[in-house]
């Protein structure tokens, strides 16, 4: 590989992972819930590629199926699974939240910050192909955090879960070139079971509570 | 300043007055075909304003000269601006007289009259129009300086023309994706709300629920509202200029010949005209927010150019 | 100073307000001079006497911790006087219940004395020499409190409806920014970057110059409206500027300069302290290094939100209808009155449009703190801009702007006569949708700033109350509604409140000292007799 495929390689994986932190930032500004299952869509989308790109400039094969799978299970099956609930259950737009959007916003702004200072010292350490995108990994999988902690509807809580899983795909292919295949297949499979078992979880919620507010879920401490 | 100078500057006054109804047609023509519907020609806003200065001005018997006196500004501020800005050559013989803060602060200058003028003729709909105006006008100006401070950095000066010389010709600047595409997205998220589009504001409605420009100058009529939508076309010209020559600069003019001149003129025709285009669509595709998510969208922009900086400083530690 | 100001300020005593305000003020300046003692007490210690020179040959000769002591002492002792968060209290209750040349006057001038007294305690008296450097976190806490000050007292100032209260609000703002440009010189300072830091030091002292002459000339304005209207309550103002024409102009001038917009000084010394903040340089502490653009965004944001206010500001007390009788009868103040506006006027626009006279004179002042000069940098083209890094970096041409400007409004004249031919102009009332136009259907300053005060509801806290006396016949129609609206004063809630309860508990229970009788007293006198009789002999 010349010096200068590295440098417009790494140019590259860095656009990619600067995209996916805009696709994040747009999932905490979104009130809408299709709006934030479309941008879950469109984030693992961009993943997709940039584990494309990486494993043509490393020529490491295995990262080709974890990227192929990325857009079959991702971008295909959960969001569909996702938008089916959302349907069904008629919750279209998320109204109460703990922390209002513009205070949300700038708590995800000072989580980046974080992330990046926490990987300084790492960074300086590194050779690898794409060593800025694990501080933006770290990011993301901080702001999923964040996105569960501070949203109320079950649906939104689920793609928070989902989005830190995205980040931990890209710390794991920014920091190591992938994890052994037999790992992400474990996590790909968990990560779909873990959407359907949402499917099946909210139904029963909304049956039995008529609500998929997660807030309601206090009523069982008395 | 040298005779060239004197006849670049010309140049740039003339291109800016002139295309800039043209810019305005071709986005209601691009709309009016989504829409299915063949809509006015894009030469129409000539039309308008040619009528518009040629009527007779109905003013209000409770506004005072700062009503008459605010076109002016509001067209000679905007005219200002647009002159900092690099369009088919750079640098541009002006460039001395201010950079970014000055072009912010010039524009600011109009917005501070308009609000004035919209409180003048004491009607609630200039009233609304006024303090909505000021609200927004509070987000955006932080989220603009910001944002052209982060472009700035990367070619280490804050003066617009040498920014836009140097990234055309790539000498001398930090080539890094992050911090300059959310300068850009938060950019273009302000042009949106400083250039009343959709989805800040509807330029093409007269409700009171949903305008916020159109309310402040709803008094205007005759030379003065000729001179304020003008200078509104200006603003939307000197925006998409931004945009076009900080971020993709290449092919702009760095040399006074004629062949350059030239291709620059063609060049920039086409991006500007390209990007009004994808606002076009964007306004047929999205639906104006409600006044408070506004807020939301605008700090979203803030956050945005304030981490494009932050990136920028952390990213040029290594 | 505090003494003779505390006079001043009570000239109307009759009122309560004024007397409290007095008091209030009082108490606050008494404590910034205990500190202000304090620091001096410390110098002395060293120099062994109490004039300016021994304290510059000595200070140096402080430990390590005594010098950090007179840095909190002097920011908390001066910081009183200058009016910084949280200690500016005094200034919405001091500013308003002052006469108004009176308030031009301390608003102006007096509040800068106690920035003159930082610059002299940190630049003159604290380094041993010119070359010494002052830690790193002096000019950043001196940065973040600038910021804090200037956010805080434009949203503050926002709220505001009495005229004067704004005001006053707006000096804190002004004084952050003051402190912003001063913090970002002593940052550059400690790194040794001497070029840079007498960029922030010069904004810093001319926006110190400019302040002074918008801020009495607003003053004087407000005055003016008090006196014409004699209510300072904004909403009962309106349509002025036809009744006081020339009051109405200056003022506008002054709002213009105090909002930053060019060509006047306000757009100078903020573009100045905006250069500053934007120089990046590498040193070890990214932290450090991110608080500068930062604090260039907080900047913005307050100059945006500075220019929000001061168009509220000028547009309802001066545009539209009169919304009060008071309004319909005031009259254009006496000639007296409107020479001094116009002085200060003409001397914004004056300062605005001369920078290259204006800095060297400053440079004057930081040359023998600094040893460095940007006296050369400012007169690039011929004196016609100011390039004070370097003409690459970021140049600025005031006269130029002004030229433009005029120049293209003549274009626009032209165009108009060229295009449209002669003006035809007919005037008509108001559109009230039917009705007719009245002042009661105009906006109001509430109403104004409603979508601010919505959009930063966790800081402002609002409470809302409104209350209705319904006619019997239908529960539709009101007979009269009231309408409350209360922002929480957070800093004398949480800061000062708590503060004052403990010294009366104290105080409490010391007055059981003093009971009334006389035995008990006698009996004290005996009992301190007989320990000296023990101890000392």
């Amino acid at each position: 590989m010349s010096n200068l495929q590295i440098t417009i390689g790494s140019q590259l994986v860095n656009l990619c992972s600067v995209l996916l932190l805009l696709t994040c930032f747009g999932i905490i500004a979104q009130r809408r819930l299709l709006a934030c299952v479309d941008l879950f869509a469109i984030q693992s989308m961009f993943l997709a590629v940039m584990a494309a790109l990486v494993a043509y400039l490393t020529d490491i094969h295995h990262i080709y199926v974890a990227a192929v799978l990325t857009i079959v299970i991702k971008v295909i099956i959960l969001p569909r699974i996702l938008k089916q609930v959302v349907r069904r259950l008629d919750v279209k737009r998320e109204l109460a939240l703990y922390v209002n959007i513009p205070t949300g916003l700038l708590i995800c702004g000072a989580l980046v910050i974080l992330a990046f200072f926490i990987t300084q010292p790492i960074v300086h350490l590194g050779f690898l192909l794409t060593r800025d995108s694990l501080a933006i990994a770290l990011a993301i999988i901080l702001i999923g955090f964040f996105i569960m902690v501070s949203r109320v509807k079950a649906i939104t809580q689920v793609i928070g879960f989902l989005v830190m899983e995205n980040g931990l795909f890209l710390g794991a292919t920014a920091a190591a070139y992938g994890m052994p295949l037999i790992v992400e297949l474990g996590i790909f499979f968990d990560v779909l079971v873990a959407g359907l078992i949402v499917g099946i979880y909210a139904n029963q919620i909304q049956d039995t509570f008529s609500s998929v507010d997660t807030s309601h879920l206090k009523n069982l401490k008395e | 300043m040298n005779w060239e100078g004197w006849l670049l500057t010309f140049g740039q006054i003339v291109l800016v007055l002139g295309f800039s109804p043209f810019l305005v047609g071709l986005i209601k023509k691009v709309k009016a075909h989504l829409q299915c519907r063949q809509g006015a020609s894009m030469f129409q806003p000539y039309a308008d304003l040619t009528k518009l200065f040629r009527k007779e001005v109905v003013y209000s018997e409770t506004a005072s000269w700062i009503f008459t006196v605010t076109p002016y500004i509001l067209f000679s501020s905007t005219l200002a601006a647009s002159l900092l800005i690099p369009t088919i050559f750079t640098p541009l013989p002006l460039n001395f007289a201010g950079n970014i803060v000055a072009l912010v602060y010039l524009l600011a200058l109009g917005t501070f009259f308009l609000i004035l003028a919209g409180m003048d003729a004491g009607s609630a709909f200039g009233g609304m129009g006024s303090s909505r105006e000021a609200l927004i006008a509070s987000l955006t100006e932080p989220a603009l300086l910001l944002s052209l401070f982060a472009v700035a950095m990367t070619s280490g000066s804050a003066n617009l023309s040498t920014i836009v010389y140097k990234t055309a010709l790539l000498q001398d600047i930090v080539l890094d994706p992050p911090p300059h595409l959310m300068a850009l997205v938060a950019l273009w998220m302000v042009t949106a709300a400083e250039t009343g589009r959709v989805p800040v504001d509807n330029p093409a409605t007269h409700l009171e629920l949903t305008m916020i420009h159109e309310a402040m100058i709803l008094e205007y009529s005759g030379r003065y509202l000729a001179l304020v939508e003008w200078a509104a076309g200006m603003k939307l010209m000197i925006f998409l200029s931004l945009v076009a020559n900080l971020f993709a600069p290449w092919g702009i003019a760095t040399n006074v010949s004629p062949g350059a001149l030239g291709m620059g003129l063609v060049v920039y025709l086409g991006k500007i005209m390209g990007l009004a285009v994808i606002i076009a669509f964007l306004e047929s595709m999205l639906a104006k927010l409600r006044l408070f998510r506004v807020t939301e969208f605008l700090g979203v922009a803030f956050i945005l150019s304030v981490l494009a900086v932050v990136f920028f400083y952390i990213l040029r530690v290594e | 100073m505090s003494l003779l100001s505390y006079f001043l300020v009570v000239t109307e005593h009759e009122k309560a307000d004024v007397r409290f305000a007095g008091m209030f003020y009082l108490i606050m300046a008494h404590l910034g001079t205990a500190f202000i003692l304090i620091t001096f007490l410390i110098f002395y210690q060293t120099a062994g006497s109490f004039s300016f020179e021994d304290f510059r040959m000595q200070g140096h000769a402080l430990p390590e911790g005594m010098k950090s002591l007179v840095f909190w002492a002097a920011l908390i002792g001066f910081g009183a006087k200058a009016g910084i968060v949280p200690l500016y209290v005094w200034l919405p209750y001091a500013h308003p219940a002052a006469p108004s040349h009176v308030s031009a006057l301390m608003s102006g001038v007096m509040i800068k004395t106690a920035i003159y007294g930082l610059f002299r305690v940190y630049w003159d008296f604290l380094p041993a020499n010119i070359h010494e450097n002052l830690p790193w976190w002096f000019g950043f806490t001196i940065l973040v409190v600038g910021t804090v000050s200037a956010l805080l007292g434009v949203m503050y100032a926002l709220m505001e409806h009495d005229l004067k209260s704004l005001l006053a609000f707006h000096s804190v703002e002004n004084i952050g920014i003051i402190l912003m440009g001063l913090g970002a010189g002593m940052l550059f300072h400690s790194y040794g970057m001497d070029s840079l830091a007498v960029l922030g030091v010069i904004a810093s002292l001319y926006h110190t110059l400019n302040h002074a002459t918008f801020k009495a000339l607003l003053f004087m304005g407000a005055g003016s409206l008090l006196y014409a209207t004699h209510t300072r309550n904004m909403e009962e103002y309106g349509g002025l500027l036809k009744l006081m024409p020339w009051t109405g102009l200056f003022f506008l001038i002054g709002a213009v300069s105090i909002s930053g917009l060019p060509p006047t000084n306000g757009f100078v010394s903020e573009w100045l302290v905006f250069q500053s903040l934007f120089l990046s340089f590498k040193e070890p502490s990214i932290f450090v290094e991110l608080m500068l653009p930062i604090a260039a965004a907080l900047l913005a944001f307050t100059g945006a939100l500075a220019l929000a206010c001061f168009a509220k500001a000028f547009a309802i007390s001066f545009l539209a209808q009169p919304r009060s009788n008071h309004a319909r009868h005031a009259r254009e103040v006496p000639l007296t009155m409107r020479a001094g506006m116009g002085m200060l006027a003409i001397m914004c626009v004056v300062l605005g449009l001369t920078p290259m006279v204006v800095i060297p004179l400053l440079d004057d002042v930081t040359f023998p703190l600094l040893d460095t000069t940007i006296r050369w940098k400012v007169l690039e083209l011929g004196g016609w801009a100011l390039a004070p890094v370097s003409r690459e970096f970021a140049s600025l041409s005031t006269p130029l702007l002004f030229l433009l400007l005029s120049g293209l409004i003549g274009l626009a004249l032209i165009l108009c006569w060229v295009i449209g031919g002669k003006l035809r102009a007919r005037s008509y009332i108001t559109w009230g949708c039917g009705l007719k136009a009245n002042s009661r259907m105009e906006y109001t300053a509430t109403g104004f700033v409603q979508p601010i005060k919505r959009v930063f509801s966790s800081l402002y806290q609002p409470t809302v109350k409104l209350e209705a006396n319904l006619l019997e016949e239908s529960r539709y129609f009101a007979k009269q509604r009231k309408f409350d609206f209360y922002i929480e004063p957070i800093f004398l809630k949480y800061l000062y409140n708590p503060v004052v309860e403990f010294f009366s508990t104290l105080a409490e229970r010391f007055r059981m000292i003093q009971s009334g009788s006389l035995s008990l007293y006698l009996g004290y006198i005996f009992l301190t007799l007989i320990l000296l009789l023990l101890f000392v002999i």
